[in-house]
């Protein structure tokens, strides 16, 4: 066999490797999977400045006048 | 000639990997117990957002390629095909630190962790890494190792990077040794952008083979292949909570949301308004807002939950190429030679 073809079946025995492992993956169910981030996301709304902006959000230009 | 056609151990294997795929096609749908759109469809919406471009920061000669926050969310990095590297005082709008790449074709750049480094790398195939303790950052280290330009870089703690390359491969980084320590090897194509956990347990990476890959950093390999994009996928980021999903942005026009958990899909962000690619993504603090830059000059804002688009960030003049967020704002960087940072009014 010439080097390429050692080369490709070494490439393709990886590839059968990684995706063995890949495909015994313990998997969660998605309604598990997709009602913990529809809360996480809940949880964090109020903490999360493009949604809720902050009072004092230093890139925000300032309302009040200066005195200089 | 006799090694023009592939052996019968090669056409076993390629079957073997077909049915392998299949198995875990098969594995995905039997987690889906729950649908996404139905799960989600009850939820208040969040009607429109505006965003407003709060800082431009102007200097950059050429278009900008990559950009990355400092850890305090005061100081940005961005990175120029001028040739120069820019630290930002993101809130007095002025450079506090500059250098002068020995490559103008930089394609990747990113803080370390305690943000007096940064490291660059681009079609030189070079990861180098500049001290901004120094003046201009010092004589650079220049580490080889890559065969193919340099994408994407990460600092996973002061004295390693992965790094995400056009050979195909992404890299574990020993900074101190001078040389790459892991390979990790699976993409087909072009590894076009890389994310890295907050806990740098795994990162995951985008290519131009139109799949996601998440990598583990402990055991070193591949966790998982995410298939759904069309074309090119360019950009990705982290859900807020790492371990629960991530985001990519694709040529294809969409952005996706891909549940780690459940192993698939999980969202995908796209309409037919949107005509061209996306070039790059970002997720908001609370994971509800997925930000993402495409070819169209535009950034869109899209809600996570309902799918839908709810925002346009109006500015840049070419190509969006780059964008992050840090919580309080967003950063974008276009082929417009120029960076802005964007708040929710």
């Amino acid at each position: 066999m010439s080097s390429h073809r050692e080369e490709q079946v070494a490439r393709l025995k990886h590839e059968l490797e990684d995706l063995s492992r890949q495909c015994y993956f313990q998997r969660l169910k998605t309604s598990t999977t997709i009602s913990e981030i529809i809360q996480y996301i809940n949880s964090h709304v109020q903490e999360d400045p493009l949604l809720n902006p902050v009072k004092d959000n230093p890139f925000n230009p300032k309302k009040s006048c200066e005195l200089l | 000639m006799e090694d023009d056609q592939p052996c019968e151990e090669e056409l076993k294997l390629v079957a073997e990997i077909k049915e392998m795929k299949a198995r875990i096609r098969t594995a995905r749908k039997e987690a889906a117990d729950a649908d996404y759109v139905t799960e989600t469809e009850n939820l208040p919406p969040l009607g429109r957002l505006k965003f407003k471009v709060r800082k431009e920061l102007h200097g950059h000669l050429a278009k900008l390629t990559d950009l990355h926050w400092g850890k305090n969310s005061d100081t940005l990095v961005t990175a120029g095909q001028d040739g120069k590297l820019f630290v930002w005082d993101v809130y007095k709008c002025m450079k506090q630190n500059a250098v002068f790449l020995n490559t103008a074709w930089v394609m990747a750049v990113s803080f370390s962790p305690d943000n007096t480094r940064v490291a660059s790398g681009g079609l030189d195939n070079i990861l180098s890494i500049h001290n901004l303790e120094e003046p201009e950052g010092g004589t650079p280290i220049e580490l080889s190792g890559h065969d193919g330009y340099i994408a994407s870089i990460r600092f996973t703690d002061a004295s390693h990077c992965v790094t995400s390359s056009g050979d195909k491969s992404c890299a574990l980084w020993d900074l101190q040794a001078g040389k790459i320590v892991h390979q990790f090897l699976g993409h087909e194509n072009d590894v076009n952008a890389l994310a890295l956990a907050s806990h740098s347990q795994h990162f995951a990476s985008a290519s131009s083979d139109k799949t996601a890959k998440l990598w583990d950093l402990r055991e070193q390999h591949c966790r998982a292949t995410y298939w759904g994009h069309e074309l090119d996928v360019n950009g990705v980021d982290y859900f807020p909570q790492c371990d629960y999903a991530f985001a990519t942005s694709s040529d294809d026009g969409s952005c996706r949301m891909w549940d780690i958990r459940a192993d698939q899909m999980l969202a995908n962000l796209g309409d037919d308004f949107i005509q061209c690619g996306s070039t790059c993504v970002a997720v908001s603090r609370s994971g509800r807002l997925v930000m993402a830059g495409y070819d169209d000059y535009n950034c869109h804002v899209w809600d996570l939950l309902l799918e839908e688009r709810i925002g346009i960030m109006l500015g840049h003049d070419n190509r969006i190429s780059c964008i992050g967020s840090q919580w309080i704002a967003v950063a974008t960087g276009a082929w417009d030679n120029n960076s802005f940072i964007w708040t929710a009014k």
